[in-house]
């Protein structure tokens, strides 16, 4: 019996003359494409009787069929071509963004510069107006801005160094294989708490009111962006900073962002670093108080809060 | 044979001259290329059956890649354009599947 034959009564269909409709004569559409996907028109075209035609005639169609083979290729490779490549739009912006980025990037520079210029101008001019005059209050200014990260350091100290691990697939970057701003948050509070008086991540100063964050994939510090690898300096003394940072919870996570990410950390003294002063900070709404009311007014507002 | 040869001879020439598509051609370009391949597979299964044409290649061809193009325009005015792309898609990849079989068959005798 034939898979087809499901009239029940095999013998009898197979000599009636019923047309007995098959089975899947809803599926002719499918049977169609699946059972004859090549070109009926080959099947045609060899089966018709070849026609003689004269030399010139052939060399014609041949010419008509190269001709338009060759703008079939033309077109199917520019479509591929084009399907492969980036909208256009989103490449003319996106270079438009590079520009701005670079452009800004130049300003921010410059402005930085001349920023530290006139902070240096400005320290001249107060020592050549102080040392003169009030050589005590001289002093105790050039402590103050020492302390508040303003001016340029120098002395022994710890360089932490962090880089980005090495992709394993340029195409997907595991994010967590990067160096994050909590990251760096941890091994500089670690470092302040193991007793560094001064820290400079990429060269920028912290003072007290630097931040490490990110904005999309790049940290900031402060406002500028930092590119990995990533060099933590930090003034201290070495042996003492470098016993209480191993037993910090930062030492533990340099050890995590290693093992786990393949992130490469180094630790190493130095004997000498000289980290830049962040500049003179600004501060918009902090104020010194009168001298009264400060102690009042400060004990009140903690008693009530 | 001239066909093949015309139609390697103008792939290379696109990927040298690298030709931009207008934009009011991109949404046509995805169902243009499967067409294209279903044509070529067509074509190689043919040569191997020993009933390849030229001419029924070239005009399977071009009338493949129009008419699924035009498939796809007459579904985007009808606000049906990705159903039909499925569908022809579908067709299309079905169609290339048995052909790809039937050419394994032949090279491979299995």
């Amino acid at each position: 019996m034939t898979p087809r034959d499901t009239s029940g009564t095999g013998t009898s269909a197979a000599h009636g003359t019923r047309a007995v409709p098959p089975v899947d004569a809803s599926m002719s559409l499918l049977n169609e494409v699946i059972f004859r996907p090549v070109d009926a028109g080959y099947a045609e075209a060899a089966a018709r009787p070849a026609v003689a035609r004269s030399v010139g005639q052939r060399r014609l169609r041949a010419t008509v069929n190269l001709v338009v083979a060759v703008l079939l290729g033309v077109v199917t490779m520019s479509a591929v071509l084009a399907l492969r490549a980036p909208r256009p739009s989103v490449v003319e912006s996106r270079t438009l963004l590079e520009e701005q980025i670079t452009e800004r990037s130049a300003d921010a520079d410059t402005l930085q510069q001349s920023n530290e210029e006139l902070s240096a101008e400005i320290a001249r001019r107060q020592e050549e107006a102080l040392v003169g005059k009030d050589p005590a209050l001289f002093d105790e200014l050039r402590q103050l801005e020492l302390l508040s990260g303003s001016v340029a350091v120098e002395g022994p100290g710890l360089v932490i160094e962090l880089d980005d691990a090495e992709p394993s697939d340029p195409d997907e970057i595991d994010p967590r294989t990067l160096v994050q701003d909590i990251d760096l948050q941890i091994i500089t509070n670690g470092l302040w708490a193991a007793g560094a008086e001064a820290i400079a991540v990429n060269g920028q100063r912290l003072t007290a009111l630097s931040a490490i964050r990110r904005q999309g994939p790049a940290i900031l510090v402060d406002l500028a962006p930092l590119v990995a690898p990533y060099t933590v300096e930090a003034v201290g003394d070495v042996q003492a900073m470098q016993t209480a940072f191993a037993r910090s919870v930062a030492a533990n996570h340099l050890t995590t962002l290693t093992a786990n990410y393949r992130i490469p950390t180094s630790l190493r003294s130095a004997t000498s670093l000289t980290l830049q002063g962040s500049g003179t900070t600004t501060l918009r709404y902090a104020s010194v108080p009168d001298d009264d009311v400060a102690s009042s007014g400060a004990t009140d507002d903690e008693g009530t809060s | 044979m001239i066909a093949v040869l015309g139609l390697l001879i103008g792939a290379l020439v696109g990927i040298f001259l690298d030709p931009t598509v207008p934009a009011g051609l991109q949404p046509y370009l995805p169902i243009a290329v499967v067409a294209a391949l279903d044509a070529l597979f067509g074509g190689l299964r043919a040569l191997l059956d020993g009933t390849f044409n030229d001419r029924v290649f070239l005009v399977s061809f071009l009338s493949n890649v129009v008419v699924a193009a035009l498939i796809v325009f007459l579904g985007d005015q009808l606000g049906v354009g990705t159903q039909l792309s499925t569908a022809v898609v579908v067709v299309l990849g079905i169609r290339i599947f048995s052909n790809a079989a039937a050419i394994r068959r032949h090279l491979f005798k299995a």
